[in-house]
């Protein structure tokens, strides 16, 4: 899968530029604040409907814009080659468009391109909040599973509804047939994100020991595990999620009345990291938990080809910055011949001679991309 | 001020209206303006009706401008047929068909905590006390298929069960003539979990 053109208006400091990227390896170069990073922030836009860096669509409009276009003809092995576009107008909703196409729903665009983006809120994955793990999970399992786009929408909303009815069910406004068919809808949706969920951590958890013990030369050994709210041994069946589920948060009522608020489900699922069984969260070391963000993303790169036939779009942001030279290294190792490659440097010296030899330059200047 | 007083008045109500924005309720006050005399009165003659005459019918608590609506007091309606609505405007898209002969049941909006919208305010008794007597032998549920309308389903399926009467959901998925190349995700994926056996 590959970007053959991007075009790109009012968004971030760009006015209007288009640039043709080659196959493998792009290096976008520039000082800071040229515009370098908002060009993957826009490519990470088109293939998940949302930025990796905030969550303000209005952020991303230039000042002084009222609106923000990001389009990409996209050339794919398996599903045929597509035009995506996305719109953001501010305070309005975004609208998408697929082969020139007006989808109602935007999460329509959401998987039609894949990418794997490698940021500094990697690190943050490991080492930060829960919720920045659930963000991760659902970032990714929607790339490959429009099932889960659909069924997470529908999960928050009920989410938002449930609490409202515990809420009054706590100052004694509520009768308890009205909690029973939220619960019932919570169930419903929740069950699918929980099983989706578990085959997601399952199989990038194959991939990212084997990648992990490569970048760690072998000495070390990585597991990935899914810790789901709802306790459950080794979810199997979807009616299996639901019955556990369904009674997990029955026995949960009387708790949720009382703090007024959800206590079980999926919103506070979160995934754990160990090396060498220890919870790499609180015990390891920071270069452990760079190498282990590095694994997840690498593997994320496996199981997106695995899914969907064929390897997503790698976006690179500052590597120079975030990685050391041995992980810089591995990570071209990875993605060279594999993926097509876009990647941010204050300076070509950044990278490694062998890889620049093989690259395409772009120098980024003011909000302009130029081939050098 | 662009307007003379009574102008000013007319476009000012006319912008409250849904979807009226400042430039359409000027078009529309000058048309109203310079049309003729009787025209400017039968239309605040119907405004003024439609305000004092529409009631909710006894029965089903459609609009109507009697006690019981057209459609309760249609001899020919098939009585053991039982439609629920949220609104009344979706009655009317089920009326348009042409196709549906039985009753209908106005619930006035779908269960929405966050809207402040609980059972309680919804005619929910109302439709359990019609239950007992008319003689009912289907009940169709025809909300919405969001989050909202399929809860408000679901609770009034348990609610009607212990009648003993049969209670049945309207068919959500694929429009009709609609091409599944071109239908959304989400619609796809109902309409697989709403599939049926042929």
């Amino acid at each position: 899968m590959r970007i053959t053109r991007f075009h790109i208006t009012n968004f971030r400091n760009y006015i209007d530029d288009s640039f043709q990227p080659d196959e493998g390896i792009n290096v976008l170069v520039g000082p800071n604040g040229q515009g370098k990073s908002a060009i993957l922030e826009a490519a990470y836009v088109l293939a998940t409907s949302k930025s990796h860096r905030t969550s303000r669509d209005g952020d991303l409009i230039r000042i002084g814009s009222n609106w923000a276009r990001v389009t990409a003809e996209v050339e794919r092995e398996e599903r045929g080659d597509v035009i995506l576009e996305i719109t953001l107008v501010r305070n309005e909703k975004k609208t998408v468009r697929i082969n020139r196409v007006k989808h109602e729903k935007v999460g329509d665009i959401v998987g039609q391109m894949n990418a794997v983006i490698f940021s500094s809120s990697d690190l943050d994955m490991v080492k930060g909040e829960p919720s920045n793990r659930r963000r991760f999970l659902n970032l990714e399992v929607s790339q490959i599973s429009p099932q889960y786009v659909y069924a997470l929408g529908r999960y928050k909303r009920v989410l938002e509804q449930r609490n409202k009815v515990v809420k009054e069910a706590r100052i004694g406004r509520t009768n308890g047939r009205s909690l029973e068919v939220w619960d019932e809808q919570l169930v419903r949706y929740g069950s699918i994100l929980i099983e989706k969920r578990a085959v997601f951590v399952r199989r990038l958890s194959e991939i990212a020991e084997r990648v992990y013990n490569q970048l760690a030369g072998g000495l070390e050994n990585l597991e990935v595990f899914y810790e789901p709210s709802v306790r459950i041994d080794s979810p199997k069946s979807q009616e299996e999620i639901s019955e556990t589920f369904a009674k997990q948060l029955l026995d949960a009522r009387k708790a949720d009345i009382v703090r007024g608020t959800t206590t079980k489900g999926p919103h506070r699922d979160d995934i754990s990291f160990k090396v060498n069984d220890m919870e790499v969260r609180y015990y390891g070391s920071q270069g452990q938990q760079r190498s282990v963000a590095l694994a997840v993303k690498l593997a994320e790169i496996g199981l997106v080809e695995e899914t969907v036939g064929e390897p997503p779009i790698a976006l690179l942001d500052d590597v120079g910055a975030e990685l050391d030279q041995q992980r810089r290294a591995q990570v071209f190792d990875f993605v060279y011949d594999r993926c097509q490659t876009l990647v941010t440097v204050t300076a070509v010296r950044e990278l490694p001679q062998e890889i620049l030899a093989r690259s395409t330059l772009f120098t980024v200047a003011s909000g302009t991309v130029q081939r050098a | 001020m662009y307007y003379a007083k009574p102008l000013a008045k007319l476009v000012g109500e006319l912008e409250k209206l849904p979807g009226i924005g400042p430039k359409s309720a000027q078009r529309l006050a000058f048309h109203i303006l310079r049309s003729p005399e009787d025209e400017g009165r039968r239309l605040a003659e119907a405004i003024t009706e439609v305000k004092s005459q529409i009631r909710l019918c006894s029965v089903c608590f459609n609009f109507t401008d009697r006690d019981t609506c057209d459609v309760c007091r249609d001899p020919k309606r098939d009585r053991s047929l039982l439609c629920v609505v949220a609104e009344p405007r979706d009655l009317v898209a089920m009326e348009k068909t042409n196709e549906y002969k039985g009753l209908y049941h106005v619930l006035g909006g779908v269960i929405s905590p966050m809207d402040g919208i609980g059972p309680d305010m919804l005619k929910i008794r109302e439709l359990t006390s019609r239950l007992d007597k008319d003689g009912i032998k289907e009940i169709i549920l025809a909300t919405n298929p969001t989050v909202e309308g399929d809860t408000t389903a679901m609770y009034l399926a348990g609610l009607i069960k212990p009648f003993g009467i049969k209670v049945t959901r309207i068919a959500h998925g694929m429009p009709v003539g609609g091409d599944l190349d071109y239908a959304d995700q989400a619609t796809l994926i109902q309409a697989l979990e709403w599939r049926r056996e042929m």
